[in-house]
């Protein structure tokens, strides 16, 4: 076992090369940090990223040209706009395309099952149009707060709100409640109605299947399950939604079920409660160099 | 280097200052990689002589590994226990070629394989399979093989089972296929399956990979237009960047026997607490090399140093 002395000598050795390195590359990154400010700047004033008051209308405002904390350029109106639809999905054009898409494929999944008829179509095409409408209002309105002396954070936020409006709307849970949603709901006749219902449940079905799934083959993992003790568990996790619970829970409820309990051993009965291992665990000795990962 | 280089150069004008810090960062590392790997070969004998205070020692994925594929092997070696009827001479010839064999290759092999740089590769439930299959079946007579067979062909299936079921909830999710489509896909991939799709829990529950290999040409037919568009949109693949540990993996200390039953391995054979030293680092290739190596060897057999 090293001494004391002996540690604290190759501490010395060990550290002095590290402290070289840090003042070289402290000297080096302060150059690259100046010369970067230069070519931005120079960027920026050359047009290649848009600027604001070029017709100097707002001559109180600094001449700065970039934002550095919202790492964004100042920019007009109309800019913002393409700048936040770029981000969305390309360009304007390409969110309403993907957009009707979107809503194309849950009407063709509609229309395999039901079978809907030409004048079914018709106002459902109208009612795809009328939500992209309605989707491009709400972005508008969210921006409509946008002038050139917004500040960084509430550009920021504006941002977030946008992608979190668009986000929702673009999901499953919200296209309930969207227009072309509520369009199919009237138009819809009772029986296709439940034809959809029902299909609706086979993607449910399979959803738990899933969940179920995962539970067993993380209790096999876990346990070291057999042939008959899988299939029991299985029958087990079918019922009442089990399949849907945490896995904590499912271990919990499995430790306290008697039918279940009864086909585990005594150390797989320990193995479904025990606790994680303490965060007391010897540090290897040896670190992967990582020159030779780029040679 | 040039890779390093490449990247930098291939930044946008905007990114060019980030990329810059980034390179300088990956610089740094460079430099600093040497005394960084003597600093943390000090901590490792600061532990050793009990000065490095408990609440900084730092948590060990790979000790974690080894001690979780230990708990796999030793599950395996309770099922044949139960179910391959092994009398107590062979149990203990069992339990103590499964000891020497972990600290002679098995351990490095792991280490080799929880490396974040070869993540996706990992299947440690697999290799903990495959490692059993072959102690036992030199050491059992082929009757109590097949029954361990059975049990692993019927776990198989399971899995397979898991797994088509994923694909088929990402693709709905994806495609919006009805409950008729479904049925129809599952089919296929039913056909086509391939052992390598399931690769471990984590491969198929925790990442969209699980479509990847998925050809256009077998589902097409059955998917309306825009399916077919939303199809040929493949998602980007997020990179998982540590590979820390499995899910619900059992835990079994490395300074534990392993055991059969009641019959625990010979105390003849030394057991550490700590890894053996293991090489690690290496060019990508090299590690799969490596890798392929030690598959083959798994496959192949035994150390010739044991080998009964």
């Amino acid at each position: 076992m090293p001494s004391s002395h002996d540690l604290t000598r190759r501490c010395r050795q060990g550290v002095r090369p590290f402290g070289y390195a840090l003042y070289a590359i402290g000297f080096v990154a302060f150059f690259l940090c100046l010369s970067d400010l230069n070519v931005l700047s120079s960027r920026l004033q050359s047009q290649e990223m848009p600027l604001l008051d070029t017709d100097g209308d707002n001559e109180d405002e600094p001449d700065v040209g970039f934002n550095f904390r919202g790492a964004l350029p100042r920019m007009t109106r109309q800019q913002i706009e393409e700048y936040m639809y770029g981000s969305l999905g390309g360009s304007k054009a390409n969110f309403h395309k993907a957009r009707r898409e979107n809503i194309r494929r849950e009407l063709d999944r509609i229309d395999s099952i039901c079978t809907l008829s030409v004048g079914q179509w018709s106002k459902l095409k109208e009612a795809i149009e009328l939500d992209i409408q309605h989707m491009e209002n709400g972005i508008t309105s969210l921006l409509s707060g946008y002038d050139a002396k917004i500040s960084p954070q509430r550009l920021q936020e504006m941002q977030q709100q946008v992608w979190q409006y668009a986000s929702s709307v673009q999901s499953s849970d919200r296209a309930k409640n969207a227009v072309w949603s509520k369009v199919l709901n009237t138009q819809l006749t009772k029986v296709q109605l439940e034809m959809v219902k029902s299909d609706e449940n086979k993607k449910i079905a399979n959803e738990a299947r899933t969940m179920r799934f995962k539970h067993l083959l993380s209790l096999q993992r876990k346990l070291g399950l057999n042939a008959i003790q899988r299939s029991k568990i299985d029958e087990w996790l079918k019922l009442e939604g089990r399949s849907e619970l945490d896995f904590l829970l499912v271990c919990e409820q499995i430790s306290q079920s008697p039918s279940i309990a009864e086909l585990l051993s005594q150390v797989q009965l320990q193995s479904i409660g025990k606790p994680a291992p303490a965060n007391a665990l010897p540090l290897p000795r040896v670190l992967p160099n990582a020159k030779d990962l780029f040679k | 280097m040039s890779s390093l280089i490449h990247l930098v150069q291939i930044q946008s004008s905007q990114l060019r200052s980030l990329s810059n810090w980034v390179a300088f960062g990956l610089l740094a590392l460079f430099a600093a990689s040497d005394s960084l790997a003597q600093g943390v070969d000090l901590m490792v004998d600061a532990q050793e002589a009990g000065i490095l205070p408990a609440i900084l020692r730092p948590m060990n994925s790979r000790v974690q590994i080894l001690q979780q594929t230990r708990g796999l092997i030793q599950n395996e070696l309770s099922i044949i226990n139960d179910f391959c009827g092994l009398d107590e001479k062979q149990k203990q010839v069992l339990v103590d070629l499964a000891e020497s064999e972990w600290k002679a290759k098995t351990n490095a092999t792991v280490i080799k394989r929880a490396q974040e740089h070869v993540y996706g590769m990992v299947d440690l439930d697999s290799l903990a399979e495959r490692v059993v299959r072959t102690w036992l079946e030199a050491t059992s007579r082929p009757e109590q093989l097949s029954r361990y067979d059975e049990e692993l062909a019927d776990r198989f299936e399971w899995r397979k089972k898991a797994f088509v079921s994923r694909v088929l909830d990402n693709l709905q999710t994806k495609l919006n296929l009805s409950g008729v489509q479904m049925e129809q896909v599952e089919v296929i991939l039913m056909e086509k399956w391939k052992d390598r799709w399931f690769r471990s829990l984590e491969a198929t529950f925790d990442s969209s990979i699980v479509i990847a290999e998925i050809r256009q040409s077998w589902i097409n037919p059955l998917l309306s237009e825009a399916q077919v568009s939303a199809f040929a949109q493949r998602d980007t693949q997020p990179r998982i960047v540590a590979f820390q540990e499995l899910y619900e993996a059992p835990t079994f200390p490395l300074d534990e026997r392993f055991s059969v039953g009641a019959t625990k391995s010979s105390d003849s054979i030394a057991i550490e607490s700590v890894p053996k030293k293991v090489i690690l680092g290496g060019a990508r290739e090299r590690i799969l090399e490596e890798l392929k190596k030690s598959d083959e060897e798994l496959d192949g057999g035994l150390t010739d140093a044991i080998k009964p």
